[in-house]
């Protein structure tokens, strides 16, 4: 009894959620995606050509 | 209103007594019965309802709306840094703020801290119990919190005379009623979110070892916890082997919203880090995203030729590439707004059991089974 009562509150509350179409948060992923591109080192390099985990190991012992 | 005549005969208001008598029991009965009933029809009616409105928002698909974008470049990401030193299978790891070091967790107990640039060990630390499960690096870097088949999440503050009695500074914060799947610090060094094979989720006050909230509405252990990156919200996630994401408020400790998709448990969750979207990973083979906004899934990462269980899922630094760690040792490289699999990463001997990128995004770090842990940059 306690269960279903807790499920059907539960499912009350999600049916009053807002929500957006999947082509409009698409749309934002998308536009987030491209505008984050440049301070992505591992899509387009580290900002300042530097990753101090792309050296050889050598060279950080030197 | 019952219309009670002042003259009724005493032999009817007896049998009225005898009824009376004997309703209650049958009547409460029925009563809950029908209200059961009710309640049940309602659930069914709110689900159809919610599947309906939720099937209503899927209009285009995201591979579609992505595919006027140029693919994903060559990455040249490999691996980097190969960590030895554990004895046992590596099962979890964290990155420290600092974005160098990182602690890691055993199926011996051990938690060891590396330097993830020199791959020194700066720290080995023996906990109480097998199978630390969890470990988790504090915002500041001077605390580590572990914890797993004890029931515990326990910290220890980080100082460079380790030796001498080590065990003593582990501090109990977190106590469930079973394992500790998953820990995390909520933005602060004193607050501590667990997971745990009870099924619920708890916030603790480090320094009191209290716990402020804790969160029923699971149906299974929950193996994955994870909060917003840019954390301007009240809200964490959660999912484990009921299949579900549960989105939670912290503030009131309620379950505000559920994403269902997956077909066997889910191991992993995380945040895009526009902090609306979020990955899972499950024994499914399947990586998903889901998005807070449309409240349903968005997107699914799958292959015919992937059959393994994805256990550690994270984002780069933009959101654009998705990383997945499965049990057939490898890292795929997806795009995550193409769904398709751009590379695959060779070098773990056993399966991978955790994937976390830096906080920079600068590299991304993987735990394995083969008792080693892995840097790809």
């Amino acid at each position: 009894m306690e269960t279903i009562k807790q499920q059907t509150e539960q499912l009350r509350v999600e049916a009053h959620v807002q929500r957006k179409k999947v082509s409009e948060v698409s749309k934002d992923l998308i536009e987030y995606c491209e505008k984050n591109k440049g301070g992505d080192a591992l899509i387009s390099g580290p900002p300042d050509n530097h990753n101090p985990f792309q050296e050889k190991k050598s060279c950080a012992m030197l | 209103m019952a219309d009670e005549k002042p003259t009724t005969s005493s032999s009817s208001s007896a049998a009225k007594e005898q009824t009376k008598k004997t309703e209650p029991a049958s009547e409460i009965a029925s009563r809950a019965a029908e209200s059961i009933e009710l309640l049940a029809r309602e659930a069914e009616e709110l689900r159809v309802k919610l599947d309906a409105e939720r099937n209503k928002l899927n209009d285009i698909p995201i591979e579609q709306a992505a595919d006027r974008l140029s693919p994903l470049p060559h990455t040249g990401i490999k691996s980097r840094r190969l960590l030895k030193g554990h004895a046992g299978k590596v099962l979890c790891m964290d990155w420290s703020m600092d974005k160098r070091h990182i602690v890691s967790s055993s199926q011996d107990g051990k938690v060891i801290v590396w330097d993830g640039f020199t791959t020194n060990k700066e720290h080995a630390l023996t906990t109480a119990t097998t199978w630390t499960m969890a470990c988790a690096y504090s915002p500041s870097s001077q605390l580590i919190a572990c914890g797993g088949l004890d029931n515990k999440c326990s910290v220890v503050p980080l100082s460079f005379d380790d030796d001498i009695q080590q065990k003593k500074r582990f501090r109990a914060v977190a106590t469930h009623t079973s394992y500790m799947s998953c820990c995390m610090f909520l933005r602060s060094d004193n607050l501590l979110l667990t997971g745990s094979g009870d099924s619920t989720c708890a916030i603790w006050d480090v320094e009191s070892g209290q716990l402020i909230q804790n969160f029923h509405g699971h149906t299974g252990d929950v193996f994955a916890i994870d909060v917003p990156r840019c954390d301007t919200g009240n809200i964490f996630i959660s999912a484990g082997a009921d299949k579900h994401t549960l989105v939670w408020d912290i503030r009131t400790g309620l379950c505000v919203q559920s994403f269902d998709g997956h077909e066997a448990d889910i191991n992993t969750v995380r945040f895009h880090p526009n902090g609306d979207a979020f990955a899972t990973g499950s024994d499914d083979a399947s990586c998903r995203l889901f998005d807070l906004r449309a409240d349903r899934q968005v997107c699914i990462y799958e292959k015919d030729s992937i059959l393994f269980p994805v256990n550690g899922v994270d984002f780069s630094a933009s959101g654009r590439i998705l990383f997945a760690g499965y049990g057939d040792y490898r890292v795929g490289v997806w795009d995550s707004l193409k769904a398709t699999r751009h590379t695959t990463l060779y070098g773990h001997e056993n399966r991978i059991s955790c994937l976390k990128s830096s906080p920079d995004g600068t590299a991304i770090c993987t735990a394995s089974w083969d008792c080693t842990i892995r840097i790809w940059a």
